[in-house]
């Protein structure tokens, strides 16, 4: 086939690459873009950056998505988003490919302290409310980049109704050009950009919120 | 063969379907005309678009084996599928030897393409759609309409009714009520099904890394829960570098669907890798050709590879506005499926395609990566004309009286004499009298309108009389 | 300035007020014009249905009859549009022929254009007490850009009411063999356009292209509605001699 594709081409005329990439946006406040874009689409955004700030916006997190716990893809994220937090059973992040919870009785507070509640995959259709931090964000569009690799997976994000995304500050990314020039050759099996909720306009062509995917859609920006 | 006039009345006639197609394509402002005009250098964008295809398109081969190389190196499995049906009995032989009874799918014009849902049904395989206005289509028993929207012909209660019909739905004319339900019913599928099969918009050559866009969440569900995930992909949906995909998504996504962004873009790299918690344990990319290549080697035609299956040019067509996407009988409708369906198959095969278009060029206005399809549709009429007259044993009728047009076109003499006559018939018929000639064209014109009435001289005389006279 | 008409045949056999008004125009205008009787088509029947090489006998047959003429001056967009685009296209293999149909190209003009462009004419002072609408024909808007120069000239006519109609630039169904080979599809199409005009409230619709004018004027007819057809030239002619 390979060898029918190559006759194919070979009377061809031969076209070169284009030198230059056509210019991407840039903004001088990329936050306020992202949050503009975001909310655009019906996502959530809330301001985590300063540490006061983020048990404020995890508390409006829980009761905008009627949750009174999240689950989390791992300890990694609490580093990377700096949020402060204790373990009262260590052991439990040592069991690799498990999920882990925490729930809130009251309101929240730090540092939070984790009640590791493993989850099998099976659980994952029953939960509310999840967490995962974002590899990137894209001010253009709103994006945010959700990265599949060791220890993490992909339907943590894509299977409860709602999701809480943490995009760090200096992942946020200008425009897409940026991203697709800055994003490292594939280690992990998966990459999804995610815009706002998951929608359909199948129907006569208007848009509807929440599908398949998840009809709430939180990002947290930290610093 | 194809024949679209055999589909023209009775899509005239249906009062339903023209309410649904003026309601979504005519009356209601395309959401792509903002998200386009807010592009300053959207020209820019398009011309890149247009080159890097182009440049992909000289260089196939490459581009391929590299994709392939890099699929493999992830610990995917590559297959090349000369034909539909190579690509359809890879799939079944796999089914087979796995036992999947079920697949989910994500929207594909692919499969459509070479009759997948058919075949897998014929072996007992179960396919499920998963896009809303694919599992819409699917419950009616019909074919998409759109490329992008396949249930565009349908009206939210045509739809109700439908899901009261086959689900048992409570009837309601609630949009959300209706998802709720295709959501609850799918989410089982997705969670039992052992095999995902979608499309690809874009494969990155240098990464091996197979890009699907969506909004709704069911092509990450499709490649991420069963075991297995296949991909179906066109051999001309390589491109070289992911820094291209930046371009491609924005012109994609915008003349798709007006939106800056669609909900997610699934970027995907193989299987799982062993440290990951979920993901399929197979990946198999099929390369399809299924008459690509025929296409390619034809140095002007090969442009018509370039298209990235946005849907606007069926969005804008006037005819498709008029007609919608059935009438046309193929797969690819509107603009492109006149374009691509005779070029997929042979003039012979779908002879009325290239000629069920006004050439009015709003197709090659808004097609983000600046295929001329009015040009390519009329080098169509013109291999059309050329393979019919070489086939026969004779000349076609119309042949001869081009000819003949073009021999009286060449004579000023002949011309004018001519006009002369017809003007004189006129005179003696009138012009009712002119339009009961035995002239097919004239009777298909007086269908539906009157003939101008011939005046009595033409300009040349009036010309050469007022000449004479100063 | 010396121009040379090419009428095009269907002014010339069907419509021959429309070339009259032309030449009334430009010659108010101080240029001579020229009538060469050799002239008959520009061949567009026969490209639009696939029949290249009749296509190219008679724009050959084009060419000789122009080949010397300084500007070229055309009452249509589409044909305008045969040969200025589509000359070159079907001389793609004969380079001599070509590099002609390219040079005739170049000095062939479309009339609002060579008004607008050329003579940088902003009124032809037409007057005319009308309310009239604007239909924008295929291949003069979208092959040869040209939509600002005709309404324009509409504007600048005395006493004219103009108004838009919705989707001024959607195709009136005409297509040339389009209209016969697919009649229904076209009729259909151009009753959409009929409504649009009607519902404007123009008693006039004025177009460049006296194909789409011969196709809505017949739809218009048999729906014996009181808006009437006109050609820009016909329009642009409303002055007293």
């Amino acid at each position: 086939m390979l060898h029918k594709i190559r006759h194919a081409c070979a009377g061809g005329s031969s076209v070169e690459l284009p030198a230059e990439m056509p210019e991407f946006p840039h903004y001088s406040d990329p936050v306020e873009k992202f949050r503009q874009e975001l909310e655009r689409v019906g996502g959530v955004f809330l301001d985590g950056r300063r540490s006061e700030e983020l048990a404020g916006a995890l508390g409006l997190v829980l009761k905008e998505s009627d949750s009174t716990e999240i689950y989390w893809e791992g300890e990694e994220l609490f580093q990377r988003h700096g949020i402060s937090f204790t373990l009262r059973d260590p052991e439990a992040f040592a069991k690799g490919s498990l999920l882990y919870s925490f729930h809130f009785r009251h309101r929240v507070q730090f540092p939070i302290v984790l009640n590791s509640k493993p989850a099998e995959r099976s659980d994952l259709a029953r939960i509310s409310l999840s967490a995962s931090g974002a590899r990137f964000g894209v001010a253009e569009t709103g994006t945010v980049v959700h990265e599949v690799k060791a220890g993490r997976g992909r339907l943590l994000s894509l299977l409860p109704p709602a999701h809480l995304v943490f995009l760090s500050e200096r992942d946020l990314l200008m425009n897409q050009a940026m991203l697709f020039l800055s994003m490292p050759p594939g280690q992990g099996s998966a990459l999804t950009l995610v815009t706002g909720p998951s929608r359909t306009s199948d129907i006569e062509r208007t848009l509807v919120v929440g599908v398949h995917g998840p009809e709430k859609l939180f990002v947290i920006l930290t610093s | 063969m194809i024949k679209i006039s055999a589909n023209v009345q009775s899509a005239l006639a249906d009062e339903t379907l023209q309410g649904n197609l003026r309601r979504a394509l005519v009356d209601t402002p395309h959401p792509r005309d903002e998200a386009v005009s807010e592009v300053p250098n959207w020209e820019e964008l398009r011309r890149y678009a247009r080159d890097v295809k182009a440049h992909t398109l000289s260089r196939l081969p490459e581009y391929l084996q590299s994709l392939e190389e890099k699929v493999l190196e992830q610990g995917g499995k590559v297959i090349w599928a000369e034909t539909g049906q190579e690509a359809v009995q890879f799939i079944l032989d796999l089914s087979h030897r796995r036992g999947v009874r079920e697949v989910v799918k994500g929207k594909s014009m692919l499969s459509e393409e070479i009759h997948l849902n058919r075949a897998l049904e014929r072996a007992q395989i179960k396919p499920v759609e998963t896009d809303l206005g694919e599992y819409v289509i699917q419950l009616a028993g019909e074919k998409p309409s759109h490329l992008v929207a396949p249930a565009l012909h349908k009206s939210r209660k045509e739809i109700a009714d439908l899901f009261v019909q086959k689900l048992g739905m409570a009837p309601t004319g609630d949009v959300l009520e209706i998802i709720a339900t295709a959501r609850k019913l799918l989410r089982h599928h997705f969670l039992t099904a052992r095999m995902g099969i979608t499309g690809v918009n874009f494969a990155v050559a240098e990464t091996g890394t197979i890009v699907i866009v969506e909004n709704e969440g069911n092509v990450g569900l499709s490649v991420s829960v069963p075991e297995i995930h296949i991909a179906l992909m066109g051999i001309e949906k390589v491109i070289p570098r992911s820094r291209d995909l930046a371009v491609f998504l924005k012109l994609l996504i915008r003349s798709a669907t007006g939106q800056k962004m669609t909900s997610y873009v699934n970027c995907l790299n193989g299987p799982r890798r062993s440290d990951e918690l979920d993901g399929p344990q197979e990946f198999y990319l099929i390369l399809i050709d299924n008459g690509r290549s025929k296409i390619l080697a034809d140095d002007y035609m090969r442009q018509s590879l370039s298209c990235i299956r946005c849907g606007a040019c069926l969005d804008v067509c006037p005819v498709y506005q008029t007609i919608g996407g059935h009438a046309y009988g193929s797969t690819y409708q509107g603009p492109l499926g006149a374009m691509l369906t005779p070029l997929l198959t042979s003039v012979g095969e779908a002879p009325e395609h290239a000629f069920a278009s006004s050439l009015c060029g709003a197709c090659h206005e808004v097609c983000p990566v600046g295929i001329p399809i009015p040009q390519i549709l009329l080098k169509l009429r013109e291999r059309f004309q050329s393979e019919r007259n070489q086939k026969a044993a004779s000349l076609s009728l119309e042949k001869l009286a081009m000819q003949g047009w073009a021999r009286v076109m060449c004579s000023p003499i002949l011309y004018a004499r001519l006009g002369r006559w017809a003007r004189m018939l006129h005179t003696v018929l009138g012009k009712s009298g002119m339009g009961r000639l035995p002239i097919p064209l004239f009777s298909r014109w007086m269908k539906h309108r009157d003939l101008p009435a011939l005046p009595p001289r033409s300009f040349r005389e009036l010309y050469s009389s007022s000449q004479e006279a100063s | 300035m010396k121009v040379s008409l090419f009428i095009t045949c269907l002014v010339d056999q069907f419509f021959p007020q429309i070339g009259i008004s032309t030449m009334k125009i430009l010659r108010k205008l101080g240029v001579e014009v020229e009538f060469d009787s050799r002239q008959t088509c520009c061949g567009q029947p026969a490209f639009n249905t696939g029949y290249a090489e009749e296509a190219r006998q008679v724009a050959r047959h084009f060419l000789e009859v122009y080949g010397d003429s300084d500007h070229i001056v055309v009452p249509s967009g589409s044909c305008s549009t045969m040969i200025k685009v589509f000359f070159p296209k079907l001389f793609a293999e004969d380079s001599s022929q070509r590099s002609l149909a390219e040079e005739v190209g170049q000095r062939t003009f479309e009339l609002s254009e060579f008004l607008s462009s050329v003579l940088e004419v902003e009124s032809t002072g037409a007057r005319f007490p009308e309310v009239v609408t604007y239909h924008d024909s295929c291949h003069l808007l979208r092959e040869l850009g040209i939509s600002s120069q005709p309404r324009q000239l509409i504007r600048a006519v005395e006493a004219i009411d103009f108004r838009e109609m919705d989707h001024c630039d959607r195709c009136c169904g005409f297509g040339g063999a389009f209209s016969v080979k697919f009649s229904d599809i076209s009729a259909a199409m151009g009753e959409d356009k009929v409504g649009w005009i009607q519902s404007s409230g123009a008693r006039y619709v004025i177009s460049s292209d006296v194909g789409c004018l011969m196709h809505i004027r017949g739809l218009l007819e048999r729906q014996q509605s009181p808006v009437q057809t006109m050609h820009l030239a016909e329009l642009l002619a409303k002055f007293e001699d």
